[in-house]
């Protein structure tokens, strides 16, 4: 059986063929993006005059996680690893004769950009509560996530 | 560059729509200006269909399964647009230790403009806005190693989304185009926009109806296109 297609019926025809295929070409694959890490920074400070404070800390334990991140080093700064698997740490400081801790909770947040590129795992909703400091300064608005510990 | 191929094309196709030869110009001075006649809404009939594009993924592309169906009121001037799909995907890499897998919903409400109002075999040139919604539940399982104090942990984990819902805006831009009788094909793209989820447990990879997310944390939109064979009721004849 021959059906009879009226010229401009062909015309539309192709149109919608062309277009489609255009289209079509235009969905592209994305790029990947850098995973940007899984830490929380934090730094020691002097309440007096804020200036950097460097402590002989002991330990810094983080309950939960049963695991020194740090033991018997000198320092002002240094950083937490999140550990996915969890949502909250306790870390307890003990350097000279101080002693503190601090609650740090997260959450950590997925992305899959591609089925051809890494997970990207994010950590948001951070906050601190602290019992022992006598103050502490969070920056969670954006990356890099830190805080300061003042003493 | 997608972005300015698609305006150009977009462009040089409406400009020859509205394109007039010299010779054209000139027969218009010498005749009498008629009064512009308005065309009036009216219910001419209604399109139904499926998307040929998503049957055709469905066949080519497992475990992809994504159907759906479209339905027209046409109002001559403007078409009342309703679609309804199902989309269901997932992906497995053994060597990466990642699955992934989507299941849900999703309906698209809105209207077209036509251009072609006055055509004599009713094919639609249409641009319009579509609001859509979707519901679905998505699930990532992954291995993640890190590592903590000179030590290389690997943890295995799960996130789950359940009852997720997403709703989001389109432009769209499509053509009907009478081939047989009551047998029609269009298509339509679409530009979509403004995606908004509840936050949930991961970001979601894909969003039914909506598509992949991955350009989110850029432009927050993203382009989909359908390819319907449709069906047309008429309700009432064109006057000659």
């Amino acid at each position: 059986m021959c059906v009879y297609l009226h010229p401009m019926n062909k015309s539309w025809i192709i149109i919608v063929s062309i277009f489609a295929c255009l289209t079509i070409s235009c969905l592209e694959d994305p790029a990947c993006e850098e995973d940007k890490g899984d830490v929380v920074l934090f730094s020691f400070f002097k309440k007096a005059d804020s200036s950097s404070l460097t402590l002989s800390v002991d330990s810094i334990y983080i309950q939960g996680f049963m695991r020194n991140a740090y033991k018997n080093a000198s320092m002002s700064s240094g950083q937490i690893v999140l550990p996915p698997e969890l949502t909250s740490l306790k870390l307890i400081i003990k350097a000279d004769t101080l002693e503190g801790s601090l609650d740090l909770n997260y959450q950590p947040y997925p992305k899959l950009y591609s089925t051809k590129c890494n997970i990207q795992l994010l950590f948001i909703n951070h906050n601190i509560t602290s019992h022992s400091f006598d103050s502490i300064a969070t920056h969670f608005e954006k990356e890099p996530y830190s805080f300061e510990i003042y003493f | 560059m997608k972005y300015i191929f698609s305006v150009i094309l977009f462009l040089a196709y409406t400009a020859n729509f509205a394109q007039t030869s010299p010779e054209e110009s000139d027969e218009q001075a010498d005749t009498v200006r008629v009064k512009k006649e308005r065309v009036k809404m009216e219910l001419r009939g209604m399109h139904m269909g499926f998307d040929a594009f998503g049957a055709i993924k469905t066949a080519v592309v497992p475990p992809l399964i994504g159907w759906e169906i479209t339905s027209d009121i046409d109002l001559k001037k403007y078409m009342v647009v309703f679609d309804y799909g199902n989309y269901r995907n997932a992906f497995q890499d053994t060597t990466r230790n990642l699955s992934t897998s989507i299941d849900g919903d999703y309906f698209r409400l809105g209207i077209d403009g036509n251009v072609l109002k006055k055509d004599p075999d009713r094919n639609a040139l249409t641009f319009g806005i579509r609001y859509g919604w979707a519901r679905f539940e998505d699930q990532l399982i992954f291995n993640h190693d890190y590592a903590f104090a000179d030590t290389v942990l690997t943890r295995s984990l799960q996130f789950r989304n359940l009852n997720h819902r997403a709703h989001w805006l389109e432009l769209n831009m499509g053509m009907k185009a009478k081939i047989y009788k009551g047998l029609w094909l269009g298509y339509q793209t679409r530009l979509k926009f403004r995606l908004k989820y509840n936050p949930g447990e991961w970001i979601p990879f894909e969003v039914p109806g909506y598509g992949p997310t991955e350009n989110i944390s850029t432009s927050n939109s993203t382009w989909g296109f359908n390819y319907y064979i449709l069906y047309y009721i008429p309700f009432k004849r064109d006057k000659p």
